[in-house]
């Protein structure tokens, strides 16, 4: 495996039951280092796409491989090389925002490391004294953030995030990419995320790869996208590969 | 207007859950069956009563004109009298025998209306169950209220002397039971059961609080979207498994702690206006109990309820990892608590021998496993114990390898799928 590539999906099929085509014959590199956004219409197979690179679904035929790991073969190797923010993150209603996020991250790290962790997540989640409240009491934004510190704080290797910032309001919208790149430039975490803002892929995203009904129509830089099919704007893009 | 359509909603709502129907279904067959079995075994019972009414064994241990009267009298109105000169020749051929003991026509011709004629009797069981123990006793019983009624009439024909009433008496005192090959009085045989329905029902009991814990604990993961982020965390999935399990039994624990201290004050608090003894009563009969059945009394139900904790557990957790929800999580481990604690009992309502075949039953049951040990100690059968806590431990392994594979598997994240008729279109 070259060390350059970060995940490698090959011909990677996914139909669930009752015969729902999740993701079919899907085949694209990430490169270590790299921002990638998955982009498509809702039910193209991003999610899926997402959690079979994060172990949590088994692909029916072809695989993922992170960092040369293979995720069906070795999903508990891959789990330490990555974490993943679910479409629908939330935490657990009784505890408390701090005790959520010192528990996340014990699973991973403990003594100094895991401080540092903890603090460093407080500080991306920006909810000050709301910590100490049960997550019941959380706003869905306030939730996602939560979320979302957690899983930034741990530094994994690779980054899957579904769709970070929905939910988030402009401002936190803005910070969230900011750190998100702040942390692929400062620690080169490779990131692999979905999003349905054209504009956040823009300016996030080293690379795009469009899913159309589970199977990837173009991929390229914004770049290249945009001048191989004569638009001026992603969204532009979006719509004429969809044709 | 609006409140009908409300109304309407919340039936529904309930009635379109997969999951009640099933629990539906599954209450409906476990009452079905429980009342099936429940019937041969009493049918059996009944039968087998039928055959000892047919003939009276009986043992004379003072011979008298009075009771030898009595017998012929008791020949000529009821059923075929035999004579035996022994208790055990007598239950080498019948399951019981009745005893005219000495003092027999003393108590009979007293004037001092406190003093009774007694009788004895001994009952052979091959199985300690409810219904042999109670069928049996009925037909003693019933011997004894037969010579209660031919006592009078016999005395008017022997002494031409009318006398009052007296009622022939067969305290639980006098009656002995062979079973296993040992003497045990029926008030031991009583007290034996009873302890043993308690400890069935305790161990079932706490077991359907820990299952119902894990079931919904695990699906209320799920409601509250941390499963999956705490799936993708490096933890090896059996740890979270048996997490999941640990943690339900401290829960189930600490909820029977306090049902049963809550339990206790109740009756203490019930029993202090009228009577301070009554306290005292209950821990008497625990007591007692524990001293009939020696120091193991205590291994006899922490042992099956250490097994069948961690059992009930993994059943929790593979209800819970399969259910969408916490309310179908706890809609399908209601009725699996009907089970533990129905067919538990069950078992020692029907005249079930305990052999290899039911202590296989047993243990595939835990809660049982209680009466097993002591049904093993007192035949000197270890072998059931062994087969009956094998069955439990094997079982418990294998759900727990099972929660463990559920949980490397898609099904954790998208739930189990129910067969729609609805065509879903490709494409
Ligand atoms: N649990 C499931 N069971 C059956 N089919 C599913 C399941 N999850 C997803 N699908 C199907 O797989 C396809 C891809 O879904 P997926 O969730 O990956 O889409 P997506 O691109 O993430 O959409 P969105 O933008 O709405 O999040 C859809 O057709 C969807 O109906
Ligand atoms: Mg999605």
């Amino acid at each position: 495996m070259s060390s350059g590539v970060a995940v490698e999906v090959r011909n990677l099929t996914k139909v669930y039951g009752g015969g729902v085509v999740g993701v079919s014959d899907l085949t694209f590199a990430i490169r270590e280092g790299e921002i990638y956004g998955l982009i498509g219409p809702n039910g193209s197979g991003k999610t899926t796409t997402l959690r079979i690179i994060a172990t949590l679904i088994k692909p029916t035929s072809g695989f993922a491989k992170v960092f040369g790991v293979d995720v069906v073969k070795e999903p508990l190797k891959v789990r330490q090389l990555v974490n993943y923010l679910p479409e629908e993150a939330g935490a657990y209603r009784d505890l408390t925002g701090y005790d959520f996020i010192r528990f996340m991250l014990s699973l991973r790290f403990s003594g100094r490391r895991l401080e540092e962790a903890v603090s460093e997540a407080i500080e991306i989640a920006g909810l000050g004294s709301t910590l100490k409240r049960p997550v019941r009491t959380y706003s869905k934004g306030m939730k996602r953030l939560l979320a979302l510190s957690t899983v930034l704080a741990s530094r994994p290797r690779l980054l899957i995030l579904d769709e970070p910032t929905t939910g988030l309001d402009v401002e936190r919208s803005i910070q969230v990419r900011q750190i998100i790149a702040r942390y692929n430039r400062e620690y080169g975490i490779t990131v692999l995320l979905s999003s349905h803002n054209m504009l956040e892929v823009e300016n996030l995203c080293h690379r795009v790869g469009i899913l159309y009904r589970g199977k990837l129509v173009a991929e390229g830089s914004v770049e290249e996208l945009k001048v191989r099919t004569g638009s001026r704007n992603l969204e532009e893009v979006f719509m004429r590969v969809r044709g | 207007m609006a409140l009908r359509h409300l109304v309407i909603r919340e039936i529904k709502v309930t009635l379109k859950n997969p999951a009640f129907i099933a629990s539906l279904i599954l209450l409906f067959v476990f009452y079905a069956a429980v009342g099936g079995v429940t019937r041969v075994g009493v049918s059996q019972s009944v039968e087998e009563v039928r055959k000892m009414a047919m003939r009276i064994p009986v043992v004379v241990e003072e011979s008298s004109p009075l009771i030898k009267a009595l017998l012929l009298n008791l020949n000529a109105s009821v059923s075929n009298v035999k004579l035996y000169q022994s208790v055990d020749e007598a239950l080498s051929e019948n399951s019981y025998v009745v005893v005219f003991p000495k003092g027999f026509t003393e108590g009979a011709l007293a004037q001092d209306m406190q003093k009774v004629p007694m009788l004895k009797a001994v009952i052979k069981l091959d199985s300690l169950s409810q219904v042999s123990v109670q069928s049996r006793v009925s037909v003693v019983q019933s011997v004894r209220q037969v010579v209660s009624r031919l006592l009078p009439v016999t005395l008017t024909q022997l002494f031409n002397i009318t006398i009052t009433q007296k009622e022939v008496a067969l305290p639980d005192q006098n009656i002995a039971t062979i079973v296993y090959n040992r003497v045990l009085g029926l008030t031991e045989v009583n007290s034996i059961l009873g302890f043993s329905v308690a400890a069935i029902f305790v161990v079932a009991f706490v077991m359907g609080i820990a299952t119902s814990y894990a079931a919904t604990n695990t699906a209320m993961e799920k409601v509250e979207k941390a499963f999956e982020m705490l799936l993708a965390q490096p933890v090896p999935r059996r740890e979270i498994v048996l997490a999941k399990i640990l943690g339900s039994i401290a829960l189930a624990l600490l909820n029977a702690a306090v049902v049963l201290i809550a339990v206790l004050v109740m009756i203490y608090l019930m029993a202090s206006p009228a009577s301070s003894t009554t306290g005292n009563g209950v821990a008497t009969v625990i007591g007692f109990d524990v001293a009939l059945l020696g120091k193991n009394a205590i291994t006899y139900i922490v042992l099956p309820l250490t097994i069948g904790l961690i059992y009930s557990g993994a059943i929790g957790v593979v209800l819970g990892s399969v259910s969408p929800d916490e309310r179908t999580a706890s809609v399908l481990s209601m009725p699996i608590t009907f089970l533990y604690i129905g067919l538990g009992i069950a078992g020692m309502f029907l005249s079930l021998p305990i052999n290899p075949v039911t202590a296989v039953i047993y243990g595939v049951l835990v809660a049982p496993l209680p009466y097993v040990f002591i049904i093993s100690e007192l035949s000197k059968n270890p072998e059931l114990l062994a087969i009956g806590m094998g069955t439990a431990i094997t079982l418990c392994i294998m759900v727990i390898a099972i929660a463990i594979i559920i949980f490397n598997r898609d099904i954790v994240i998208l739930g189990i799928r129910l067969p729609r008729r609805r065509k879903i279109e490709l494409e």
